[in-house]
């Protein structure tokens, strides 16, 4: 437990309700074990390197680094450690009565914490009930559409930090939103605890991009959690590309009868890295749908895991679901691991999965070739067209080009190119 | 319809012979046992340290958790684990008891006999009692013959590869099917020499809460080809029955096997099954699987491709209706280069019945150039019915080409309408459509099997409503 004992919960600032709802956490947690490989839920996972006496909470983050606003937004909400420093509301949308605060900031529980995550807890969302520092509330009123994205910027700074950062989207009857959450971190060796959950109430539509870009030594376990009321629509996608080790569990529990889900995600890893994602799409109501789509890309030494269910229950006649999961192998020595799995308690049900690992079709190489593309060009084309259907579908417009670029980033890291390229698979000169 | 309607809950194959028995140990499980049914059997005294070694494994082995949550009415002490039900073996069928005669002839064996099949091995409980090769394959030098007689006769062929694919701590069930096996085949194929035809054997468990853990090590030499087959039906019991086979198939380089075969135990029996098979260069082993029977099966033939080229098959047919858990599944480790793997996999449940695919494609680091495809289609007939999928895919390798592809549905509503509006009935045009679903597996089974299979499906559908 190191650090993370209900002493030093106590020691934390904040109102009366989230210091005692922290204590109980932490009364908790003090009791819980951590997860092992051991557990199907950690499999391929590398939590046994976990030392958590390594961190600790509370660590200052500097003044935090966040990137300016490139579209009009109808809010901004800049987090540093997973601590409220900066709060901009547009005027018009807070009129109407959007509310984008503080957690901290309020006199009592907003009733959409917890919901989402209680309903399928672990030790970490425990540990992150136990030291949130506050984190953000949005909460969209019933009828309103809010035309303008709402952004989360988090900054992640400080050797040997824990942070907590909580993200509590509640959505009212028949709103809309757009809602994008970002973390962006320096080269500091931080443990991230994040815990996000989205109550989409009945048909309300919600749009939420969650983009990790951390730096190489961070570890992240993060939480995605979603309910979807009846015939609402949740797109939740998830952009991974840093951090040493960064899991999410992504979740969508679909509630409400005709409620509809759909999940896509781009991710890269490379060097020693390893990205890990647990999906659910746990259909509770009939005529109701969801859609996954995973895509990423490995290469030099790194790892990826992709494990997703689809549980279609008793009550979920007349669903749909698919779920597909494509990994490119780029360089010897990368692997990814590939578990769509299916549960399915009722008949009248339409469900179906894909997955595929594999190298660069050498088909598609060899075309390129024939038209005078150089080989190394070539891959990069290919490579951005595999992802393209996926980035598609989760970004648009700014969005959408700023991912491309930070996937090029990624792929013009890489450490050694194809073997028939220019300078013949040679490392690149440091400098290149 | 009055005329055609079954009744479903009806065990087809489920009467039982009144039990006349040569010995009858006490039931459970000690050295003691162990030893005195090595000594029965006349065993080498490497068996018999093979055995008791294998024991102590099984007894130090802890149970696993999701096993015990499985089958938590499963007792070890209450089975009989070997049973000598006539006082040798026979060659000719003639000789048999009419009792144990009477329940093959209700099997369809004689026949099966007459339509030459290369060769038949009845195990009617924990003995081979009736056996018989053709001339030919005697000529061939193909060892077609019982584990027991094999381990008498041939141990320079039968010891150094019993227990060398599946070593008794493999598994829990491994070590108990090491102390206590009995029955079961040994082939033994030598180099260059291709069996025509597919060679046979049936199963039968008999005797009330009767374990039986049968051995099979199957040996196929080099450039040489050879198709096993083996069937197994139980008459019903009240008491629950365990059985726990073990399966080694040995594929030398350029090797073809194929080992096909239908389980259909009666409701009441736990089919905990161990298959493996080597596959070494250029060779091909092909799993033919169909599980319809028992009250619980888990089972996941496993090839490893131990050599360049190998190529490895699953294909398999599941079946769960009211009670029944089929959990099975496929294990393709690819060990060697440029070998290629094929998981096809087609479950239908019904009744309340579940099916579960749970498998795995392992790709280990520097085997280049694989390829593995992986196919799972569910059918669920009624809504109380369930099923799951569970592929594992571990790829350690750049440039294997991985591919899995599932689907779930019921049957659809718009072939129904079409064979319905050609005046079939909703039950047969049901049976239609399953049997055309499993298809592409029933057709790699030798004849009389196939129509066997698509026979048993049929009457399990029957009253089925889409």
């Amino acid at each position: 437990m190191g650090s993370f004992t209900p002493d030093a919960t106590r020691a934390l600032p904040g109102a009366g309700w989230l210091t005692e709802r922290r204590a109980a956490a932490a009364e908790r947690f003090a009791v819980a074990a951590l997860p092992t490989p051991a557990e199907e839920a950690w499999r391929y996972s590398r939590i046994d390197q976990l030392d958590l006496d390594r961190y600790r909470p509370g660590v200052a983050g500097g003044a935090g680094t966040f990137v300016g606003p490139s579209v009009e937004r109808a809010a901004t909400v800049r987090v540093l450690n997973g601590v409220v420093v900066g709060l901009d509301l547009d005027a018009t949308y807070a009129a109407k009565g959007l509310v984008v605060a503080d957690i901290a900031t309020l006199a009592e529980a907003p009733e959409a914490l917890g919901v989402a995550a209680d309903g399928s807890p672990d030790a970490f969302t425990v540990l992150n009930d136990a030291f949130l520092a506050g984190g953000t509330l949005i909460s969209v009123p019933d009828g309103m559409v809010v035309e303008h994205p709402i952004v989360v910027e988090h900054w992640i700074a400080g050797a040997g930090g824990a942070s907590f950062p909580r993200t509590v989207v509640a959505m009212g009857e028949d709103s809309e939103a757009h809602v994008l959450e970002r973390f962006t971190s320096g080269g500091d060796d931080h443990l991230v605890v994040p815990v996000t959950e989205l109550s989409v109430g009945d048909a309300a539509r919600l749009r939420f991009v969650g983009m990790q870009d951390h730096g190489p030594r961070i570890w992240q376990i993060a939480l995605v959690r979603a309910t979807v009321g009846r015939d609402a629509t949740l797109r939740a996608s998830a952009v991974a590309l840093g951090g040493d080790y960064a899991r999410l569990r992504s979740e969508a529990l679909l509630t409400g009868a005709g409620a509809s889900s759909e999940m896509v995600a781009v991710y890269f890893a490379n060097e020693h890295q390893m990205l890990d994602f647990r999906t659910l799409q746990d259909h509770d109501a009939p005529h109701t749908t969801s859609e996954l789509l995973f895509k990423g890309a490995v290469e030099d030494e790194a790892e990826s895991v992709y494990s997703g269910l689809v549980r279609l229950r008793p009550d979920a006649q007349r669903a749909n679901a698919t779920q597909t999961n494509r990994n490119l192998v780029l360089s010897e020595g990368a692997s990814a691991k590939s578990i769509p799995n299916l549960e399915i308690e009722c008949d009248d049900v339409r469900c179906s999965h894909a997955s595929a690992v594999g190298p660069i079709d050498p088909d598609q190489l060899y075309y390129l070739a024939t038209r005078g593309v150089p080989p190394d060009v070539a891959e990069r084309l290919i490579v951005f067209g595999f992802f393209e259907d996926a980035i598609d579908r989760l970004a648009f417009g700014a969005g959408a080009d700023r991912l491309r670029a930070a996937v090029t980033r990624k792929f013009d890291a890489r450490r050694c190119c194809h073997p028939d390229s220019v300078n013949g698979g040679q490392e690149k000169p440091p400098n290149a | 319809m009055a005329t055609t309607e079954l009744d479903l809950g009806r065990y087809k194959l489920g009467w039982s012979d009144p039990e006349q028995y040569v010995f009858k140990p006490r039931k459970g499980l000690n050295a003691d046992i162990v030893k005195e049914m090595s000594w029965m059997k006349g065993e080498p005294d490497w068996m018999t340290r093979f055995r008791l070694r294998a024991l102590s494994l099984f007894e130090r082995k802890p149970m696993l958790d999701w096993f015990a949550r499985n089958m938590p009415t499963i007792d070890f002490d209450d089975v009989y684990y070997y049973i000598k039900p006539t006082s040798g073996q026979v060659n000719d069928w003639d000789m048999l008891p009419d009792s144990v005669k009477a329940t093959y002839e209700k099997l369809g064996i004689p026949e099966a006999e007459r339509k030459f099949l290369a060769g038949v091995t009845a195990q009617y409980e924990s003995e081979v009692v009736y056996h018989k090769n053709r001339s030919e394959l005697e000529d061939q030098g193909v060892l077609f013959t019982d584990m027991d007689t094999a381990v008498r006769e041939w141990p320079d062929l039968v010891k150094p590869h019993f227990g060398s694919i599946i070593p008794p701590n493999d598994n829990k069930f491994a070590a108990l099917n090491s102390a206590v096996w009995s029955g079961g085949s040994f082939i033994y194929v030598p180099p260059n020499t291709h069996v025509e035809m597919p060679l046979q054997a049936y199963f039968r468990i008999n005797a009330e809460n009767m374990g039986q853990f049968e051995r099979t090590l199957i040996i196929v030499d080099e450039g040489s080809s050879v198709h096993y087959v083996e069937g197994c039906s139980a008459p019903i019991y009240t008491g629950d029955s365990l059985h726990s086979a073990v399966v080694e198939i040995i594929a030398k380089p350029g090797a073809n096997v194929r080992y096909s075969t239908i389980q259909n135990w009666s409701p009441n029996v736990y089919n905990l099954v161990t298959k493996r098979a080597k596959a070494e260069a250029e060779a091909t082993v092909s799993w033919v699987d169909g599980n319809l029977g028992s009250k619980l099966t888990m089972k996941y033939p496993a090839v490893y491709l131990t050599g360049p080229k190998a190529h490895g098959e699953v294909l398999s047919v599941a079946y769960a209706g009211a009670g029944q858990h089929q959990d099975a599944g496929a294990k393709m480790i690819h060990a060697a280069p440029e070998t290629t793997s094929l998981i096809e996999s087609k479950s239908i449940s019904k009744d309340g019945g579940r099916t579960t695919y749970r498998g795995l494609v392992r790709v280990d680091p520097g085997c280049h150039k694989t390829k593995s495809h992986v196919r799972c289609d569910a059918l669920i007939l009624d809504e109380d019915s369930r099923s799951d999928t569970y592929p594992y895919m571990e790829i350690e390798e750049q440039d294997a080409r991985i591919g899995h592809e599932a689907t779930v549905s019921k049957v659809g509503e718009d072939q129904l309408f079409y064979l319905m509006a050609r005046g079939l009935t909703e039950q047969q045009a049901t049976a239609m459509i399953v049997n055309g679903f499993i298809e592409p597996v029933v057709k790699t089974l030798p004849m009389e099997y196939a129509i066997e299979l698509s026979r048993l499906i049929e009457l399990s559908m029957e009253g089925a409503v889409g």
